[in-house]
């Protein structure tokens, strides 16, 4: 199971955003970083099939990503970044519309019983009946990320999934992403700004600038003083923590 | 056992959200049977039915005005309020705006002047015949609708650039309207004011007109109710289920201007049933489109139904047109949501 990406390129009008990005990705969490306007975002909608790009492959498993979506041979859940927290549609409700395909206009039991599989997985049951425009942000947050996983995805791609969350629901977030796509055996692609989280959490790393691939590797290999300063313009220090884990001190911008 | 017990919240709320519709559903026909009844001639229910079902039995004079004046009147309070609030529904879930609908957006009145074209000069009569006022009303709804679509698109609109957007665009066709008006013979430019404030008086073949355009676009929404529903996570997700949200979008508008301009051409602009309905139906039954779509075609309906009722109870039935009484709780009501959405935002 790999996610294989070659030469991808797009551009909103004249302003090219991606060019030529490819990268190959296997089970395990990889976390896609780099300062704002880098094209993360633009990068996972193409891989989620909301943006077509202008040139390049993407196939996961020999499934074309690209091409005509047919939701029954491609098993991928997406989190976009903009959250339908206006809706009073329920918790529930919100987890069965992430398996829409599949469902007729009676609902099952067996059907709810999936849906509610998730929210049991990261403490959401008791949300369950109420409306998402009574819940925090940080809450919200919680249920779209429990509503990727209802379609029992493959690949999970998820553009910064721990926004809005505080540092103990980010925590229990990452802890339960990793523990979920280890047991499930996804990739799961994330688009990630604290580094020092990416590093503890991810298999590998991938640092995009001004819309091209300045490296790809292991948390080791792409967290260093050079990176900082080369692509995100600041001086600071990197030491390991008591697991090896690389972490960063920021001294300032340059 | 278990299984059944540990979803019953949302069993319960399926249920009472049914139970909802089935009143909603009950309520329209009473009402239907009371606009029926009450009128310049008040009949009882007893002679309603009677007629009804044995017209031969009755007097001539009663089965003619049962038959052929409140029957008619009835069923196109009916289905043009089923219709209306259908409209609004729509037009709101794929703009995502609950001020959205045929009559603040413009569209009702951009029909209107399609229609007013025709009857004034006949433009497209001699290849259409009278069905040209049907097919240039839905030419310049779609228009109307295209450009809100356009507007709503854009990164820069909120909900208070679109609703503006159609108000610009309603006084646009209004003006429009009185042009024409001016323009043509003072019989024509008389009956196009009639018409412009809403009428009921229509035939059974208009009604079954409706009522089939009714059907095919409901089916075309019940089909699409898990999408329609899905809109609310925003488009990014939907289409990253497979969902073509641009096509879907534009398939919409295309039902709803097919609809508005059906409705349009037959009984006038009569606003804010659109409005209305959907708002009580999305306290009543939330937002899933399996039922928020019969709901609010049922409170658009009712909405319908009820102010027709009070044209027939008044002594003023023959000056107070449908569309008044429909903006005199629709305007009020229409303030009473622009003024709640800056308090949530704020």
């Amino acid at each position: 199971m790999r996610l294989e990406v070659e030469g991808i390129g797009f551009s909103y009008g004249d302003r090219s955003v991606l060019e030529d990005v490819s990268f190959s990705a296997g089970g395990g969490v990889l976390s896609i970083l780099g300062p704002n306007g880098a094209g993360k975002s633009t990068l996972v909608k193409c891989l989620a099939g909301v943006h077509r790009p202008d040139a390049g492959t993407a196939n996961f498993d020999g499934v074309d990503l690209l091409g005509a979506r047919d939701p029954g041979s491609l098993r991928m859940s997406y989190m976009s970044q903009e959250q339908p927290a206006s809706t009073t549609l329920t918790v529930l409700e919100v987890m069965l519309l992430g398996m829409f395909n599949t469902l007729s206009y009676r609902v099952s039991d067996e059907e709810l019983d999936r849906a509610m599989a998730p929210l049991e997985e990261l403490n959401l049951a008791d949300l369950s009946d109420r409306p998402l425009n009574q819940l925090s942000g940080g809450q919200c947050q919680m249920v779209m990320v429990a509503q990727c996983l209802v379609s029992d995805p493959q690949i999970m791609v998820l553009d910064e999934p721990m926004n809005n969350l505080d540092l103990r629901r980010e925590l229990m977030m990452f802890d339960t992403m990793s523990r979920v796509t280890r047991e499930r055996d996804l990739v799961t692609v994330m688009v990630l700004h604290d580094i020092n989280f990416a590093a503890r959490y991810s298999d590998r790393m991938m640092v995009l600038k001004d819309g091209q691939v300045y490296g790809i590797g292991t948390p080791e290999e792409m967290v260093t003083e050079e990176m900082l300063r080369d692509v995100y313009g600041v001086e600071a220090l990197v030491d390991r923590d008591r697991s090896g884990v690389p972490r960063v001190d920021p001294i300032r911008a340059i | 056992m278990e299984t059944s017990g540990k979803h019953s919240g949302y069993r319960t709320s399926s249920r009472r959200r049914v139970l909802a519709i089935v009143a909603m559903a009950m309520a329209s026909m009473v009402l239907v049977l009371l606009c029926i009844a009450f009128g310049e001639t008040d009949f009882s229910l007893s002679e309603v039915f009677q007629t009804i079902f044995d017209r031969e039995s009755v007097p001539r004079g009663m089965a003619s005005i049962i038959w052929n004046e409140r029957i008619p009147q009835a069923l196109a309070a009916l289905f043009v309020g089923f219709a209306l609030g259908v409209a609004g529904a729509e037009m709101q879930t794929v703009l995502n705006n609950p001020l959205a609908e045929p009559y603040t957006l413009g569209v009702s009145m951009s029909a209107a002047f399609g229609a007013a074209l025709v009857m004034a000069f006949g433009i497209g009569t001699s290849m259409l015949g009278t069905s040209a006022v049907v097919v240039s009303a839905f030419l310049f709804a779609m228009v109307t609708c295209a450009v809100i679509s356009l507007v709503s698109r854009s990164r820069r609109s909120d909900r208070v650039t679109i609703i503006l957007t159609g108000v610009a665009l309603l006084f646009l066709f209004q003006a429009l309207v009185n042009t024409v008006q001016s323009l043509s013979s003072t019989e024509v430019s008389n009956s196009i004011t009639f018409w412009m404030f809403g009428s009921l008086y229509t035939g059974l073949n208009q009604v079954f007109a409706i009522v089939v355009v009714l059907v095919l676009v409901l089916l075309f929404f019940s089909m699409n109710s898990w999408r329609l529903t899905a809109l609310k996570l925003g488009d990014s997700k939907v289409a990253s289920m497979g969902v073509n949200v641009v096509g879907l979008r534009r398939n919409v508008i295309v039902a709803v201007s097919v609809l508005t301009a059906i409705v349009v051409s037959f009984t006038g602009t009569i606003g804010f049933i659109g409005l209305v309905g959907p708002h009580i139906a999305r306290r009543l039954v939330g937002e899933d489109q399996r039922f928020f779509l019969p709901a609010s075609a049922l409170s658009g309906a009712l909405f319908l139904l009820a102010a027709h009722l009070v044209c027939n109870l008044s002594d003023l039935t023959s000056a107070l047109p449908i569309g008044v009484v429909t903006s005199l709780v629709g305007v009020p009501f229409f303030l009473y949501m622009i003024h709640r959405g800056r308090r949530l935002a704020a």
